[in-house]
Order: structure tokens, then sequence, then C-alpha cells
């Protein structure tokens, strides 16, 4: 497969983007710039996420500011945007009367693609999203992850250069969860499709994007990449035991392992299943038991609570 | 089920993308399709086709018997079905057919929400609406002017001269042609108008024939049986519009000559306005 094609221009640039709706500010002067292929938008629900996809979208007109999504204007250029993105909304938006290939060449034909590119487009989306022994069947008789990708195959289907997408794996079990992580995190990487992903789920963002964008009462509070924004380098484990500290401590250091014992346990440097391994028989050969064993340090939770308190 | 991305068959599409009136007919195209039960199962096209053939019943019959009895024969007879009466034999048939593809067009996608995913496309909500009034109208076509057309050229086959024929009806050919597209452009603005009111087929279905058969019964029982005035026949709401393209035939409205042909075509304009207002306002707004 061809590697990824090189962007030009800066997915998103928004500069003092303000929204109200009434008295309710929901863009606050929002200034963000990302050119991350993957950029996550994280805030609790009424931050000003969805506002600030529609308006990329050009499907709120904002107040004041500037946004330009691929380097076009957003209110402007509203329909070349369009053109040019992808969309999966959050909610139900599927038409239960019609076949899934259907709708998805219907959606093609309306972004600009002539009927017959639109069918064969149509067939490699639901291929590559799983549902190509399915296209055939009325979407109204499909499973949520099965509307979920459908969702997905539209909004891949004219060959969109960024996609957003709205809470993608909402209503989903953990196992079709799981598929459309690894589904979503393979657009930006195996693709080279720009990928907006709008979630409150922290593990999503941080499994599927390289930066985030953390939205609070409209105003960004934070943004950058994943791991420069107080998620420590080194990543550290927690150890607490119960029983003889010191001869644990021992048994580690016989194994390689230096620990320091504080208050609240032993931190550890972070290692490989080995690590664990000899976390384990070091607690054996020692008589302890293990009360709790987990990465400790800064993550990208206590990065976003910290930015959103 | 795999969800897994594979490596192969993605590619990008790197042809031109078409322009806005090819979108806008592709939202036509589709909505015609779906009117008509296209890619569903029968019992999604049992209904419309049906409605059709009755639609068309009364033509194939007229040239049936044309086709059976002899030309002497033929000349004995008066003519059996004359085009003005045409659209008050199927009027009922016009009416359920429009009742049937307007809601059918557009309240799945207001049930469904889908009209959020269309306007994230570049098309417009204008645009969206002019699509569905022509994605309507097209099908309806096939009832208020696919029958007329049949009969007049089966008329011109039988036509002792059909040369001759097609010379002298000429005029009734625009006529049939014009009756057919102002029917199916009021009677389908009417029933989307009232399609755009609610989320439910069944219930957008219900509402436009009861205003239909509510108005008929109001106009018809103050202007015939209290007597009240001429001018309440034009509340009939499926009346009227028949009643004004009939006046194209050089025929008298049937309904009551005593009110002026202009007033039901005044009658009609308004409500196709009224129609078209119904609908820029509940598709002018900001959501999806």
């Amino acid at each position: 497969m061809a590697a990824p094609p090189a962007h030009d221009a800066a997915a998103i640039v928004a500069d003092g983007v303000v929204k109200t709706y009434g008295s309710v500010r929901a863009l606050d002067g929002v200034t963000v710039a990302s050119d991350e292929n993957a950029v996550g938008l994280l805030g609790a629900n009424g931050a000003g996420k969805s506002t600030l996809m529609k308006a990329l979208l050009g499907l709120v007109r904002t107040d004041s500011g500037r946004l330009n999504v691929l380097g076009i204007d957003a209110v402007r250029g509203a329909a070349e945007v369009r053109h040019r993105i992808g969309y999966m909304p959050e909610h139900e938006c599927l038409p239960r009367d019609m076949a899934a290939s259907d709708f998805v060449v219907q959606l093609g034909m309306l972004r600009g693609l002539p009927h017959r590119g639109a069918v064969l487009r149509a067939n490699e989306v639901l291929f590559q999203v799983g549902l190509e022994e399915e296209r055939s069947r009325l979407i109204g008789t499909f499973s949520t992850g099965m509307r979920q990708r459908v969702k997905l195959a539209q909004a891949l289907v004219h060959s969109p250069e960024l996609v957003v997408l709205d809470e993608p794996t909402n209503g989903l079990d953990p196992a079709g969860r799981e598929e459309m992580l690894v589904l979503v995190r393979r657009l930006s990487t195996d693709l080279g499709i720009r990928v907006l992903l709008s979630s409150h789920v922290l593990e999503d963002v941080e499994r599927t994007c390289d930066a985030v964008i953390v939205l609070r009462e409209g105003k960004v509070v934070t943004e950058g990449r994943i791991d420069a924004i107080g998620v420590d380098a080194v990543a550290r484990l927690r150890v607490r035991v119960r029983g003889d500290v010191h001869a644990f401590v021992a048994a580690l250091a016989a194994r390689g392992i230096s620990a320091t014992p504080g208050e609240d346990g032993l931190d550890l440097d972070d290692g490989d299943d080995a690590t664990l391994d000899a976390i384990r028989d070091a607690a054996g050969e020692a008589g302890v038991s293990l009360r709790e064993l987990r990465r400790a340090g800064r993550t990208l939770e206590d990065a976003v609570i910290g930015a959103m308190q | 089920m795999s969800a897994r991305v594979e490596d192969v068959r993605y590619s990008r599409y790197e042809g031109e993308l078409r322009g806005r009136t090819e979108r806008l007919g592709s939202l036509v195209w589709f909505g015609a399709r779906t009117a008509l039960g296209a890619r569903r199962s029968w019992r999604a096209k049992i209904i419309p086709f049906a409605l059709i053939a009755i639609a068309a019943f009364p033509a194939i019959v007229v040239l049936g018997l044309k086709a059976l009895l002899s030309s002497r024969i033929q000349e004995t007879i008066p003519e059996i079905l004359p085009y003005d009466d045409y659209y008050g034999e199927i009027g009922i048939v016009v009416m359920l057919f429009a009742g049937l593809v307007g809601p059918e067009l557009l309240c799945p996608d207001r049930r469904d929400n889908v009209l959020s995913l269309y306007f994230s496309t570049a098309l417009e909500r204008h645009e969206y609406v002019i699509g569905r009034i022509a994605g309507t109208v097209a099908p309806m076509l096939l009832v208020t002017l696919f029958p007329q057309v049949v009969l007049f050229f089966g008329n011109t086959v039988f036509a002792e001269e059909p040369v001759d024929y097609l010379r002298d009806e000429i005029r009734t050919l625009g006529a049939i042609l014009l009756a057919g597209v102002v029917l199916a452009l009021y009677f389908s603005l009417l029933s989307l108008a009232v399609a755009s009111l609610s989320e439910r087929r069944a219930f957008a279905m219900g509402g436009y024939i009861g205003l239909i058969v509510l108005t008929g019964a109001v106009g018809g029982s103050l202007a015939f049986g209290m007597e009240v005035g001429n001018g309440w026949s034009l509340l009939q709401l499926l009346i009227v519009p028949i009643s004004a393209v009939r006046t194209m035939f050089d025929t008298d409205p049937f309904s009551d000559p005593a009110v002026a042909p202009v007033y039901y075509w005044l009658v009609t304009a308004a409500v196709c306005l009224g129609s078209l207002a119904v609908l820029w306002w509940r598709y002018r707004g900001d959501e999806g």
C-alpha cells in the first residue's frame, strides 16, 4: 500500500472563535492550531465540542473570529470544506428503510461522486469497515456496532482529507468498541486520512490520537501532543504489598529491580512483561501478597482533569 | 464478523467531483426510486404500482375497446372518455398517490435524523427541499401525465387519419402535458407540506387525506347543501385543481360553472404557494 499522502495545510486553525446561543457562550474565543494527523477533542458535556465541530463543517455560523479547515475559510468556503471532509455524527442518523450500500452510494453522490464512482467507492469503504457481506441488508436490521460502521463508511466514501468523528464508540459493546478504535487509529496511520475525534472517553482519545484539544465552557484549556501535555516521559509502576516490605524489596533487588519504599507503597521503573514477572516472583519469594499494581505518574487523565479544574 | 481495516482495496477517488446540479439530481433520483419502492420488498412496491395501474386503467380500457371494435362501429359511438373528464375519473387516485409519496420522502428523513448527514455534505437546505419536491413530482407524473399521454397516442394510432388527428389535436396534447405537470406539482406540494409537520408517515398521510376530505365536505356542504354561496366550493382542495386544469380543454369546471375559472387557478396557485411557505418554514432552521 502506498504511504499516506503528505498534508499541505494545517487541519484546523481557529483564532478567537465565538459562538453564542442566546445568553450561552458555546465557544468563547477558541484559539487553536492543530497540524497532527489525529486530534482528540475532549471536554465534558456542554464544553463546546459539538458546536466547534458544527462550526468546522459550516453547519453553524460563528459570531466572530477566524476558522480555517484544511486552509479554507470554514464560513465563506463552507461548501468546499464539506466537500473535503467527512462527518460521522454521534446520534442516530441512518435511514432504516435503505440498504447500507444504497445509502453510502447516495451520500457519495451528494458529495459529488458520479454514480459509477460512488458505487465503487461505497463497495470499497464498506469492505474497509467490515460490512462487505452485509452491504445489501436494510440498515434497520443492523446492530448498533454495524450502524456505527455504516456511519463511518459514509464519512469516508468521497476520500476525504479529514474525517470528523463524534463519539464513534457510543453505544458499542466492549468488542465493538475495540474494533472501532482499531479502525479509527488506522485511518490516520495507514490510510492517510486526518482524524478529528470528539469523545469524553479519555482512553479512546489516548489510543487513537496523536494530540488533544481540551475544551471547558467554550474555552480551550489545554492542547498539544499527548506525549507532551503532562504525561510523564518515563512511566512508573506503583506496587503495594501486605507483609514484609523489606524482604520484598530485597527480592526485587536480587532480580535487578530497584524500588524505593514510600508512604503509599513502592515506585518502580515501568518495564516490560519480564518486570511484571519479576514482581510476581519476588512477591512469592518474600511471602507477601500484592495489594495493588498499577501505573504511577501523571497520565493523560490527570492532565485533562487538572486542566479542567 | 471482522471489522479490521484491511490493507487492500482502498484507493482514493481521484476523479473530478460533479457540480451542484448533478448532486441535486442524485437526490431527485433516489427520492423517486424510494417513492416507487425500488430496492425494497414487494410490499413497498405494490401500492404505488397498483395506483399507477388504476390511473392508467381507463385509458387501457378505452384503447382496448378501440382495438377490438372495427373502425365502422367506432364511428357510431360517442367519444367514450374525453380528455378533460379523465382527471375527474382518477382524481382520488392522484390524491392517494401523492399522500403515499410525499410522506415517504420526508418523514423518514426527519424520523431517522438523516438531515444532519445530508447537510454535512455540500447540500443546502433549500436544495434539499427542491430535491424532495422534484423527487415527488417525478413519480406523480406517472399518474397525472402518463395515462393521458398513452390515451392520446392510442387515439392517434386508432384514428382514421392519424396524421390529421395529431395535427388537429396538437393543442390538446399541450393541455395534457401542462395539466399533468400542474396537478403533479399541486398535489406534491400539498402532500409534502403536510408531511413536513410530522415524523410519522401514517400521521402525515392521514393528515393530508383528512385535510382534503374535510375541505371537500365543508366546501361542498356550504356551496351545494346549505347553498350559502357558490364561492365556498373553492374550499374543495381535491376538486379545485382538477376544475382548473379542465379549463385548458375549453371545458367549464364541472363543480360549479357559476364560479369563474380564474378563481380555480387563483386557489390552485395559492395552495401551492402556501405549501411552499410551510416547507420553507419547516426547513429554514438551524437544526442538524
